[in-house]
């Protein structure tokens, strides 16, 4: 697959998305299925919406039409211009604002920025008085939900890789909290065992997990800088790679600081739920874990020579998804540019794909919930309830 | 809203008890009806921990939750967890 190509070309970047989906049509296998008597590529579209998105189109049902024919174009005929500025009118901010309050500023912002500023700065007035378009974790969430089931039920792809949600970090932020403050207390409150369920496959529709795969997939957001890099966890090589999409000196600091939590904490969870042996990574011997003990941080490793943000953009959000995305190919981010007006239009444009198609089969739900054991009520005598 | 003991006889089959676990780690648990949106839950909640309502997430299984849907709909068990989680963003102001 030429991703070189992709990277700069929506053209070329539509086509190859629908060849996955394509290929996802014998990938049900695993899923309990609401329409058995179906199989057809609608049928998989059915896993690839998460409820979120989908409610945003039934409160506006009549509107789906008109989507759904501007949708059928750009399949069919590739995006080009004339669709793209077409599809920017096409959904409307009832649409967009029922989602919820921050997504209509940023995909509206993203969607309007190359001829409607003007007219998106006055629609925005009434949000953050300056002009920050935040990828709000939401957005996040939903991009590598799609990405690790895309990958999950395409069978030709050998790499395999498992996503978290931006919830993860936060775990992890508190748990070296109590970790730092004392090592002893690594599982006092939970919070490890919340990580355990992450680490088992119960924590996130689209069940993977860890020992099944090769890396994990980390949004991490960096509170400080309001940014957002992608860390992948290697577990054969012991290390989290990190892509950034801004590099400066003050930053750096930043953002190793919290990828280091990251890379403490993780081996010692690792270690505590047994991974390794269901890994089947013999740390006595293995070339990258024999020297190390499990408090040992992961080493961290800053990937260079990555497309960067234009120094006044905002897109890091983007950039972080896309890194995922190439990456989730099995193949290297390359250092050429990314077409962020074309990328943009694309994710906003596949994602209305996926929630109109879920909305063609009637699908309401994902059936793809976790298996997790049933959790022990913690509930004592003295606890307090408070009854609603 | 008091603070109640579990006694199984009194607790009707109708209810359920959730955890909602903030990001630092602390809890606080509510009984509601498996037939009550959750926006009370939420609210009460919010109220408890003088939230705003709009500044978090509440996650469950790692999807977030609708005021609108109710613990059957999300087919959520006796002792559930829901996380309560900030809105993280991130454009990169430089």
């Amino acid at each position: 697959m030429d991703y070189v190509g992709v990277e700069t070309s929506p053209q070329q970047f539509s086509p190859t998305v629908d060849q996955n989906l394509d290929e996802n049509q014998d990938g049900t296998k695993g899923c309990t299925d609401l329409h058995p008597d179906k199989t057809n590529i609608e049928i998989d579209s059915q896993h690839l919406i998460p409820d979120e998105l989908l409610q945003s189109i039934n409160l506006d049902y009549n509107l789906s039409e008109k989507i759904v024919h501007h949708d059928d174009q750009i399949t069919d005929e590739k995006l080009d211009d004339t669709n793209l500025s077409d599809l920017q009118f096409t959904i409307p901010d009832e649409l967009l604002s029922s989602l919820n309050a921050y997504r209509r500023e940023s995909i509206t912002r993203h969607l309007l920025a190359t001829c409607e500023e003007e007219q998106s700065d006055e629609h925005f007035n009434d949000k953050k008085s300056e002009s920050v378009v935040q990828d709000h974790c939401q957005h996040i969430d939903v991009c590598f939900y799609y990405l690790t089931k895309k990958s999950k039920y395409d069978h030709n792809r050998s790499y395999k890789f498992s996503i978290v949600d931006c919830n993860f970090m936060n775990i992890i932020r508190s748990i070296h909290d109590v970790y730092s403050a004392n090592a002893a207390n690594l599982t006092v409150g939970g919070q490890v065992a919340h990580l355990n369920e992450y680490i088992n496959g119960f924590c996130i529709h689209v069940v993977v997990p860890w020992h099944t795969v090769e890396d994990i997939s980390i949004p991490v957001n960096i509170k400080e800088k309001h940014h957002w890099v992608l860390a992948i966890l290697s577990f054969l090589e012991r290390c989290i790679f990190l892509y950034d999409s801004y590099t400066s000196s003050d930053h750096y600091s930043t953002v190793l600081d919290v990828t280091e939590k990251l890379a403490a904490i993780i081996p010692l969870c690792l270690q505590h739920c047994g991974f390794y042996v269901k890994k089947e990574i013999d740390v006595e011997n293995h070339s990258r874990y024999k020297d190390k003990d499990s408090s040992d941080m992961f080493d961290v490793l800053f990937q260079e020579s990555l497309p960067q943000q234009l120094g006044r953009s905002l897109d890091c959000g983007v950039y972080m998804v896309t890194y995922a995305e190439c990456l989730s190919y099995g193949l290297k981010v390359l250092a050429n540019e990314f077409d962020l007006n074309a990328l943009h239009t694309r994710y906003v444009a596949l994602l209305w794909k996926y929630e109109t198609r879920k909305q063609d089969v009637n699908v309401h739900s994902d059936v793809e919930a976790p298996l997790r054991p049933a959790r022990k009520s913690r509930i004592t005598s003295v606890t307090e309830v408070f009854d609603v | 809203m008091s603070g109640v003991t579990q006694e199984d006889d009194k607790k009707p089959a109708d209810h359920i008890n959730l955890k909602v676990k903030s990001q630092d780690g602390n809890e606080v648990f509510f009984r509601i009806k498996r037939s009550t949106q959750l926006k009370k839950l939420m609210n009460a909640y919010c109220d408890r921990q003088s939230i705003d309502l709009n500044a978090i997430a509440f996650l469950f299984d790692g999807r977030r939750l609708r005021p609108d849907q109710t613990p059957d709909e999300l087919e959520m068990d006796e002792g559930d967890e829901i996380d309560a989680m900030l809105h993280q963003t991130g454009g990169s102001l430089a």
